[in-house]
Parts: structure tokens; sequence; C-alpha cells
């Protein structure tokens, strides 16, 4: 132990007497540091292939990587080692050979039905005798993204509501895989805007509420993943975000809305009609409690004696005339949350 | 003296004048061939440049329930809803419907064409209705929106007054069951709750839940289902469908924007917008295999049959469908002038069985379509107007 410890203090001497007169380089310190010090070599000798993100030297990969239930999907080999070289490739899709597929890296294929676990192989018969298997299971998993925008429709419209700047869309994830995953068991990421929101991956989490940014289109995206940390599946949607739109309908007094709305050619019986704005994609806040609610009648401003700032009730003076309707409703603190719109209505 | 003279001739010219213009104000006939006094050049009936006004004609046409035709108009007014119903095993089916705006309810014979009123108890603004098909119960809805109210009846068969109480709570759909039931759901939470209401008994029994709130249904005709159930329907968002049978939740492989769906135990057809263009696939449970249909449909439009369950009937527009559909339709902005079809989801095949616009004269826009008891008659509304048609589906049937 003591000669050992004596050449070690050697060496160091000698090492700093060469770094001290410039001639000592840096690879030398090193092989002197090792020398010196057998356990770094040790250290060293621990790092693996696979601490720097390295996966297994040939490996299958997906496209997508969490597939729909139906979705096509492309299966690559990936060979990192070139260890593929010379080798024939077969492919077995839920233990059948794939046909046609016969040495090609790539493959394509249908994934099955929600629920089911089916094994993409590939075997491969290397040239210097032997095979080697490679697997992937794919257990396709519905993953729906109902997006329900809290903005203004009719109650008779059957169309779903849009999202218009500012109003909030509530945004609900349903996993599928041949029935409903209980929420419960998942954790769930959203991003809007690739930007994360509720501050970050939250069990059971399959339910968020957001305000509608500004642009033309929102991009919602969600990770759900096992409380360990593995996929479930993910996925990206564009919601397109539309302007609030003013249509007016004629109000019967018995039979409510009329299905179709008043255009300058629709004609009118009788000489009262009562009016009905319809704001449809308008913030249903702003919807219902207006800054803004104004009707003129002929570019004037005019009460539209009732209690519903959406309704007006026109009486024709006698003859044939048509009077030029306007109505606006608007929000003063989010200007964009509003519409305004002209009619010409024909007696 | 001269100005004496002066207003006496005044007056006699004045006095001359006046007698002038009594005369030819009660004797006077313009000489057509004289002269210009009193001829204005307003022409008479002979000139074929004068408008003359004519008539309004009716433009709505005579209902006549007994016409040998098999497409008829059963109403002229906006109907809430409708059924046919059978009051015992033995009796005539009969034509019934709830009256829009005062939920009146009619019955029509269908062998005579005489219209009864068997109920005249007034619900203002009923908007939305439906008939158990034992002729028993009507559900109604009046009003809209938050103020809706549904109200339960109880058709009596001895008076015209209609026993009625409300439901509690809201209710976003409903429909009447072969079983005589009601199925409704109502919001739960974050979503809705499928429920079916017995008023023979006056149970109500959980069916399922759908996890979010701004769902279609369209309704099985049991209990049991399937139900179909998908997003409220628009160009700009993804839809999904889902089923429901016994209670239990499938997703099914349909998924798209613009999507709508109806279906039977057999399959169900949808349509979605798919790379810029509204088009329409059927989906056969039984062989798993699902085909672009023959003809571009509205899925709202379709009823299948209970006889055949892979067979359908469709209103249909042979007419280009713009990428927007359906949002346009159900703004009432596009309109839709439709023949009935007959689709087979099993055969892909498609067959026209009536054009109103031939038959009839007029364009309906089909909306609501509903078999009645053995597939028989084929009742549907006209979206533009609300009133009620038939359609003999099935005449043979009928005799039986």
């Amino acid at each position: 132990m003591y000669k050992l410890w004596k050449a070690r203090i050697t060496w160091l001497f000698v090492a700093m007497i060469l770094l001290l007169y410039g001639y000592m380089r840096l690879r030398v310190l090193l092989i002197a540091l090792v020398i010196l010090f057998p356990s770094a070599a040790a250290v060293t000798a621990q790092f693996d292939a696979s601490q720097f993100g390295q996966t297994p030297q040939i490996s299958i990969t997906l496209n997508p990587n969490n597939p729909s239930p139906g979705e096509l999907v492309t299966a690559s080999l990936d060979d990192y080692s070139g260890g593929v070289y010379g080798s024939e490739i077969t492919w077995f899709y839920d233990g059948q050979v794939i046909s046609g597929a016969t040495n090609q890296r790539q493959i394509q294929f249908v994934a099955g039905d929600a629920g089911t676990d089916t094994a993409v192989e590939a075997t491969l018969s290397l040239p210097t005798g032997g095979t080697q298997t490679l697997q992937e299971i794919i257990s396709p998993v519905y993953m729906d993204i109902i997006i329900e925008p809290q903005t203004r429709v009719p109650d008779w419209y059957a169309g779903r509501a849009l999202p218009s700047l500012g109003s909030q869309i509530n945004a609900t994830v349903l996993l599928n895989d041949g029935s409903f995953i209980d929420p419960q068991s998942v954790v769930y990421t959203w991003r809007v805007n690739n930007k994360v929101i509720e501050g970050g991956p939250i069990r059971a989490g399959n339910r968020v509420a957001f305000p509608t940014p500004r642009g033309g289109a929102v991009t919602v995206s969600v990770t759900a993943t096992t409380p360990a940390g593995e996929t479930i599946a993910s996925r990206v949607i564009n919601v397109g975000i539309v302007l609030p739109e003013l249509s007016f309908y004629e109000k019967h007094t018995l039979y409510g809305m009329k299905s179709s709305p008043i255009t300058a050619n629709t004609p009118l019986i009788g000489s009262i009609l009562t009016l009905q704005a319809e704001p449809f994609f308008l913030d249903t806040r702003v919807y219902n409690n207006p800054d803004l609610a104004e009707w003129e009648i002929n570019r004037v401003r005019t009460d539209n004696g009732s209690s519903n700032p959406y309704e007006i009730t026109l009486r024709s003076s006698g003859g044939n005339n048509s009077t030029n309707v306007n109505f606006h409703v608007r929000s003063l603190q989010q200007i964009s949350q509003g519409s305004e719109e002209s009619i010409t209505i024909n007696f | 003296m001269k100005r004496t003279l002066l207003i006496i001739g005044g007056v006699g010219i004045i006095c001359i004048l006046a007698g002038v213009w009594a005369y030819f104000l009660f004797f006077g006939t313009p000489n057509p061939d004289g002269g210009v006094f009193a001829n204005f050049n307003l022409g008479n009936t002979d000139d074929p440049s004068v408008i003359i006004p004519v008539e309004p004609v009716p433009t709505e046409p005579v209902v006549d329930v007994t016409s040998p035709e098999r497409l008829r108009q059963l109403t002229t007014q906006p109907v809430a809803g409708f059924a046919e119903v059978q009051l015992s095993t033995t009796s005539a089916p009969l034509a019934r419907y709830i009256e829009a705006g005062t939920g009146h309810i009619y019955s029509i014979d269908l062998e005579t064409g005489v219209e009864q009123r068997i109920s005249a108890t007034t619900i203002p603004l009923t908007n939305a209705g439906a008939m158990t098909p034992n002729g028993q119960y009507a559900l109604l809805q009046s009003g809209s929106g938050i103020g809706s109210e549904h109200v339960i009846g109880i058709i009596s068969t001895t008076s015209d007054e209609l026993r009625n109480f409300a439901i509690p709570g809201t209710i976003t759909s409903f429909a009447a069951t072969n079983d005589n039931t009601f199925v409704y759901t109502a919001p739960a939470g974050n979503g809705l709750v499928a429920r079916a209401y017995d008023p023979s008994t006056n149970t109500v029994a959980e069916l399922f839940r759908i996890p979010f709130r701004d769902a279609t249904i369209a309704w099985g005709h049991t209990e049991a289902g399937p139900h179909y159930v998908y997003p409220h329907t628009t160009s700009r968002l993804e839809g999904y469908v889902y089923s429901y049978t016994n209670g239990v939740a499938t997703r099914e492989p349909a998924s798209g924007y613009g999507l709508s769906a109806v279906g039977s135990g057999a399959g169900y057809i949808y349509s979605e917008v798919q790379d810029g263009e509204y088009n329409t696939y059927a989906t056969n449970k039984r062989t798993n295999e699902t085909n672009a249909a023959p003809l571009t449909i509205i899925p709202e439009k379709c009823v299948f049959t209970q006889s055949d369950t892979t067979v359908a009937v469709c209103g249909i527009s042979l007419a280009e469908y713009p990428y927007q559909m359906p949002d346009p339709w159900y703004k009432g902005e596009a309109r839709m002038n439709d023949s009935l079809w007959e689709y087979s989801i099993g055969s892909q095949s498609t067959s026209l069985l009536v054009s109103p616009e031939n038959a009839t004269g007029r364009q309906l826009d089909i909306v609501q379509p509903q078999f009645g008891i053995n597939d028989a008659n084929l009742y549907f509304q006209n979206k533009v107007d609300q009133t009620l048609w038939i359609y003999e589906y099935n005449p043979i049937t009928n005799l039986n």
C-alpha cells in the first residue's frame, strides 16, 4: 500500500511539473488522473449507451405511436447498428405473415378494434445465421376531444355553438378501449396553443375550460398517460374561431320562431311583425347581459318596448312600404363580442 | 253702381260654372270619341297593358286525408308532435297530432278522414311533443330555452280535457317508445342522464349517462335501444358516434366534421365533411362493413323500418351540398326539395318512392320521419311550415 501511494505521489508530482512548464496537454493529464485514481476509470466504464437516450440497436417504431382503432399505422425498422444489413426481413401482423412485405423496412397496416392487443413483429434472418425477432404491441384507443363552446345558439337550432374570441370553451376528453376508460385512472396534460394549462398534468382532469384566444384557430392538444407515466393516447386538434353572426327571425305569438331567417324577399303577412334578432355564437355572458343592444328603424334609434332586448314588434303604417331595421349588440369590454346587421322589411 | 254690376256678373259666371260642373258630375258620360275632358287615359278592361289585380290563390292546398294518393298532406297547421296509435289490438290505427302553439290534440281516422279534437286543453307555446303508441299519453314541450316546460298529458276517452302535470327539471331531448314509455335526457353534472318514464306506473328508470352536454340523441324504438348519440353537429367541429344498447355504450367507428347519424340494430347511416365535401356512409354492423352511400343524405331525414332494420327511408335532395353542411340547413338558410327514397344498407341500393313535387306540386323539406304501426304508413313534417304529411309506405300491410 505504501508503495502504491508513493508511486501515485510521484506521478502527481511529475504531472504538476509538466503542467507548470506548459508541456502538459489535456489528454495526458487525463491519463495521469486515471492512473492515479483507478476508481475514476470505473466511473467512466459505467456510462451506458442507453443513458444517452439511445434505444436498442434495432427496433420497430410506430407512427402514430398510439393509434386509434382503424387508423393507418406505419411501422418502420430503425437500425442504428447496421445489423439489418444482409438480413431477410419477414413481417407478421397478429401472428400472420404480411404478404408482399418481405425485406421491406417499412410497412403499413390498419390498427385493430378498440380494446384489442395486436402484435407487430419483424423477424430478421441474419446472414451469419440465426434470427432476431422484434415486436411491438398495438393497443388502439379512441381519444375523442369534444369541444363545447359557451356561445349563444337558439334552442331550436340543432347545430353546435362555435367559439368566438374571448368566449369560454369547455373541452372533454373521452378515452375508449372498448368501453369508456375511467378518467380517475388517467393523468391528462392539456395544451392550448402549445401552452400547458391547468398548471400541468392533472389526474382525472378529462374536462377543462379555457377562454378562446386570439387568432383564426386555436390548437388544443391532450396527452393521456397512466399514473406511472405510460402514454395511453395523444391528440392534437384545431378549433376554428368565428365572429358572432346576426340573423333575424319572425316570431309568432303562438308558434314561436320560424325556422327560416327573414330576408328582403321574405313575404310577410299582416301589418304586425315581431322580429327576433339572433346573435349566433355571441358569448353567452354577453348575450345575457349586453352592454349595448340597440334597435334602429329607418336609421332612427328606437326603444324596442320589450323586456327582451333581442325582440321588437313592428306595425305597418298602411299600404306597401319598406322599413330598414338595424340591430346592434356588443360588449364594450370585449369589442369583438358583438354583431350588427340590417334588414329591409317589406310589408 | 259699377261695382254692383261687377259683383252680379261674377256671381252669374260662378253659377254657370257650377251648373256645368254639376251637369258633368251627375249626367255627363265621357264620349269615347269625344273630347279629352274626364279622360285620364287610365285605359279600360280591354287594354292589355292594364294590370288587373288577381285574387290571391290560397297557397295551402285543401287537405283531403282520404285521397287515393299515397302521399297526402294531413294538416295545414303547424304540428308539434305526432304518432300513429292503436287503441286496441283490433282497432284501426289512427293518426294523432299535437297542434303547435296550443297543444290541442287531434285524431284522424285514416279510413274515413274524420278529424276529431280529443284534447282541448290549451298548453300555450307548445313546440314539441310525443305520444305513446297506445294513444293514452302525450309529452309536450311548452316554450324554449330556460323557460321551457315539459308536461305529461293523460288523454281522456270520455272528454276533451287533458289531465296533465309538469315534469320538474330541464329536459333536453325526448321521444316515445314502442313500450309506451317516454325516454328523455336531462342535465346531470357535466353531462346528461337518459331516463325512461313509464306513465302507466309513474316510475322512472335510468337508462344510461352521456359524458357531455351538447348531445344529439337519435332515439331507438325501444327503451333498450340502440340509441345513437353524437355531439351537436357542425361542419367546423369534429363529432363522434356512440351507440347505447341496454345501457352499454359503444364507440362506433365514425367520426368527422359535420357528423350526424341515424341508426338501427343492424347499422347506421352517417354523413360528414371530408376533403371539403359533404358525404354519406353506411355501416352494416352485421358484416362490419362501411360503404359510401349512393346518394348524399342528411341523416336527420332518415328513419329505419322496423320490419327490416337494414332498410331506411330518407328524404333526399339530388342537389349539390355545400361543404358547410348541415349548418345552413339547421339555420334555415338552405332549403331542400326532397323526394322519398328507400335505402338498403345491406345491398347498398336505393330506390325512389315518391317525389312530392311531382305528386303534389309542392316542394317539401322533410324532417321528423316516423313509421306507424307495422311500417304501413310513414309520417313526416315539412320543415318550412311544420305541416304533417303521410305516405303509404306499405299499403298491403295497411290492409291486414
